[in-house]
């Protein structure tokens, strides 16, 4: 209950952390764009997809509207419009602009510069011959703009489509004449609601991207600097715990001359690394946006609906206040969330500089995988919102309220309210919730989910971790069993000579653990290991546990005669590892039974059982070392 | 080799990563500057060459409205005096003063059909009815300011024979139902020798167009640009870099007393 209460609190402080700082995000967006609409503004990246997006017809009168803005500013030159001859000056130019113009987009590029072809479209246009000759005679314009800035803006948003492509919406007030405080404060709840989520749907794609720069250089090289001190303990730490027999010369041979310097490249060229793989994520996310904004743009169709929305029956201004404010409060969420990726992504990764020294040492490995687990997941999260987002939007886009011209029963546009902003509720948590059920992640590096029962999580790690772990925990068997051959013929049985192999069982065991679960364990090793089609003289998984018993099973077939014997024998630290060593035999007989029946069943079950064996053997570990202390007569 | 598997792995890894990390440690130097002066002097405030040839000289006489200078020597200098002396006659719309600066124009030309083309604005605000308003100063629909626009590019010279020759001049525009508006444009004249300089062809090429391969482009122009001002203002980096944007500066030389 103690880790339940505490993650809770986790929870909710980073939900407000995220509110907070998408504020500063948003606030800092229309302030800029404030300044942006000049004279000469044109539609950008985002208002361009959206247009793209636009239903045809719409795109039609769009570019209509458009090209009769460059008839005018066309008929605004004094000689042309003489030489057009009156009145009728702008319609005859749009036509004419109409002929070669025929999309938006086009008429939004088109270069003012060029006009010839406008020239060769007036005659087809019913232009006068005055005109014609006008052209062909080699006059020109002397004033002609394109259309952007104000008129641009002011042309788009008159036509049906065009606010969503611009990214404003106008609401008409929820309870005309509002008589009480409450009914204005639903108003503007109301007004808030669909004006926000509108806004934040359409910054929706370009929240500020994570991007390794120079700046992140430098502080990684700050950070870095601490990590090769953190190094340069770990070494202290390595030795010490190797003269305290904690660990292998194994092990100690993989840090010095594998770990040590895969560590200083990555101090090195962390950076490097980090900037392609962000690449790659960044193209994945360019290539999912695309798709996506088209989904946004539905459902920004559907959102600028609500801002027409009146009270009507049981849709009150109680019911506006809980259904618009569920609409905000999950609109800035959502963005919240895409807001706090790259600073995710930054921090951890300055993480990964300050820990990466702890790969040298073999018990705190595997921290750094996490770190950087948990950086890749947090990277490959929002191409994965991205695509969800676009799901869960077509599929807001296509209900009934929402298609059309819509239907005029108060209660199906509540629920339509409410359906969008559970929709953005759900995105907001989806990711989270993935880490959850779906722990890619070993769940205690995300703190979501740790501890608690999962059905999926242990089927998906099964299915997608088990050729991974199976191939390392193949590889440390094979460790292990050659660091046991090893001394038993360098020393025939001599119980000083007993410890590193026993160690090594122990040290594997442990850092082991750091694949699946935390629950793996010693007997995770050994089912692993039983599972291994390979292994020579094995066919079955009686025939492995039968070969495998001439190696673990000496240690159990002895008499406590002989245990003390071997006890009074060795030092402390060798009696230690006897009956840790002891333990582990009797976790792997018992392991390998429940692993040698489940190699044939799903992987699942087999990570199942191993849990639980490890579980087990972990318990008869701790019960039985107590035994031999007491036999041993001290 | 069995043995050493792992050195020559860790081996390999550290090398590739080594040449992974030159490669991306060393990004492409930036491209090469593009603006290198060209071989002739570049003083020019815009990195044009500025030559000695100054607007409204170079000839002895006056032609019969009393301001345009006629009775050239021939050289290829006084070909480009010529065509900015006679810019105005081409470009200017008065209603007042139009049917003084059409005689004018046909005593520096030479007859072709480029006189239709060159009189067709006037003569339309001339005999228009009912235009809105617009015209400003009293009568004026164009009035050219050949010294802001202050450049100009011989296309081809040879002298006392032929030369064609583009004006970049500045000046003001009536708008309908608005206030006039400054401009940019170039005219692009082709000059015969007939003891002067006399205006054997004109056009103001639109975009895309060389003037029957007489001209490399059409040169520079203000189209799509707006001005707060109603006459043509000094120009500035950013405008001149905006007007020569799709169009080469190659061949530009100012005039002495450009407006700067």
């Amino acid at each position: 209950m103690q880790t339940l209460s505490v993650s809770r609190t986790v929870r909710l402080v980073a939900i407000f952390l995220a509110l907070f700082l998408s504020f500063g995000v948003i606030a800092a967006g229309p302030a800029q764009a404030a300044d942006d609409v000049s004279k000469s503004e044109k539609l950008n990246a985002d208002q361009l997809k959206r247009l793209a997006g636009l239903p045809a017809d719409q795109r039609d009168k769009i570019r209509d509207r458009l090209n009769q803005e460059l008839g005018k500013s066309a008929c605004a030159d004094m000689l042309f419009f003489g030489a057009m001859g009156g009145s009728n000056c702008e319609n005859v130019a749009a036509k004419a602009f109409g002929t070669f113009l025929t999309t938006p987009e086009e008429v939004l590029d088109y270069d003012t510069k060029q006009t010839v072809p406008f020239c060769a479209a007036l005659p087809g246009a019913g232009a006068p011959d005055t005109a014609t000759a006008w052209c062909a005679g080699g006059a020109a314009f002397q004033k002609f703009l394109p259309i952007a800035g104000v008129v641009m803006r002011t042309a788009i948003s008159a036509m049906p489509g065009g606010q969503v492509v611009l990214g404003t919406v106008d609401t008409v007030a929820f309870i005309a004449n509002a008589k009480n405080g409450f009914e204005d404060f639903a108003n503007t709840v109301k007004a808030e609601g669909v004006k926000s989520t509108n806004e934040v749907l359409n910054n929706l794609l370009k929240v500020s991207e994570f991007v390794v720069d120079d700046g992140f250089r430098a502080t990684w090289a700050l950070f870095a600097g601490i990590g090769v001190i953190v190094m340069g303990l770990m070494y202290f730490k390595l030795w010490k715990d190797v003269s305290n027999e904690e660990i292998d010369m194994e092990s100690v041979r993989d840090s010095l001359f594998w770990y040590g310097p895969l560590s200083v490249i990555l101090v090195l060229f962390g950076p490097p690394i980090g900037y392609v793989i962000n690449g790659w994520m960044s193209g994945i996310t360019e290539g999912i946006t695309f798709w996506t904004s088209s989904r946004v743009t539905d459902f920004g169709v559907a959102i600028s609906r609500f801002a027409s929305y009146e009270s009507s029956g049981a849709f009150g201004p109680l019911a506006a206040v809980v259904l618009f404010g569920l609409l905000f409060f999950s609109a800035w969420a959502m963005l919240g969330l895409l807001a706090l990726q790259p600073l995710a992504l930054y921090l951890l990764g300055l993480g990964i500089a300050i820990v990466v020294g702890f790969m040298i040492h073999p018990k705190y490995r595997k921290r750094v995988g996490k770190i950087a687990s948990l950086w890749l997941g947090i990277s490959l999260s929002k191409p994965l919102l991205l695509l969800i987002m676009g799901a869960v939007f077509s599929y807001i886009a296509s209900r009934p309220a929402f298609v059309g011209e819509g239907v005029e029963d108060g209660m199906v546009n509540a629920t339509s309210v409410f359906l969008a902003a559970a929709a953005m509720c759900v995105l907001v948590f989806a990711l989270p919730m993935l880490y959850k059920f779906v722990p890619i992640l070993p769940s205690s590096s995300t703190s979501l989910g740790e501890g608690r029962q999962s059905v999926a999580g242990p089927a998906m790690v099964a299915g997608a971790g088990a050729a991974i772990s199976s191939a390392i925990h193949q590889k440390r068997t094979a460790q292990v069993q050659s660091g046991q051959n090893r001394g038993r013929s360098l020393s025939g049985g001599g119980a000083a000579s007993m410890g590193p192999s026993s160690m090594s069982t122990h040290s594997e065991g442990q850092s082991g653990s750091g694949i699946g679960s935390n629950g793996s364990g010693i007997s995770g090793r050994r089912s692993a290991a039983s599972r291994v089609p390979n292994e020579p003289g094995s066919s079955s998984g009686q025939d492995r546990q039968g070969s495998q018993s001439p190696g673990q099973g000496q240690p159990e077939t002895r008499t406590i005669g002989e245990l003390q014997k071997a006890d009074r024998a060795g030092t402390g630290g060798a009696k230690a590892a006897q009956a840790l060593k002891t333990g582990a035999g009797a976790v792997g007989r018992g392991s390998v039974k429940v692993a040698a029946g489940g190699a044939t069943a799903f992987l699942l079950a087999g990570r199942e059982a191993a849990r639980q064996a490890s579980m087990r053997g972990q318990r008869s570990a701790r019960s039985m070392a107590p035994d031999t202390d007491h036999i041993s007569g001290r | 080799m069995r043995k050493h598997w792992k050195l020559l792995t860790a081996l390999g890894a550290v090398i590739l990563v080594i040449a992974v990390a030159v490669v991306l440690l060393n990004p492409p130097a930036p491209a090469a500057k593009q603006d290198e002066p060209s071989s002739l002097q570049a003083s020019g405030k815009f990195g044009f060459p500025v030559s000695g040839i100054k607007i409204g000289e170079g000839g002895t006489k006056t032609a019969s409205d009393g301001k345009t200078i006629t009775g050239y020597n021939g050289s290829c200098d006084s070909a480009a005096q010529a065509a900015a002396n006679y810019t105005p006659l081409v470009k200017d719309v008065n209603v007042s003063t139009w049917a003084q600066q059409k005689k004018a124009l046909l005593e520096v030309g030479k007859q072709g059909p480029w006189v239709e083309r060159a009189t067709f604005n006037g003569d339309l605000m001339a005999n228009a009815k009912d235009l809105p308003p617009g015209a400003f100063d009293g009568g004026w629909y164009t009035r050219s300011d050949v010294a802001a626009g202050g450049l100009y590019r011989i296309a081809s010279c040879d002298e006392k024979k032929k030369a064609v020759v583009q004006i970049f001049s500045g000046g003001t525009t009536a708008v309908v139902n608005k206030a006039p508006s400054a401009f940019f444009q170039t005219v692009t004249l082709e000059l015969a020798w007939m003891g002067d300089w006399k205006i054997s062809d004109f056009a103001i090429v639109q975009s895309g167009q060389d003037f029957n391969g007489r001209v490399k482009d059409a040169g520079p122009t203000s189209l799509g640009t707006t001005f707060d001002d109603e006459t043509a203002p000094a120009l500035k980096d950013e405008l001149v870099n905006d007007f020569f944007a799709d169009v080469s500066r190659e061949g530009w030389v100012e005039y002495a007393n450009a407006k700067r």
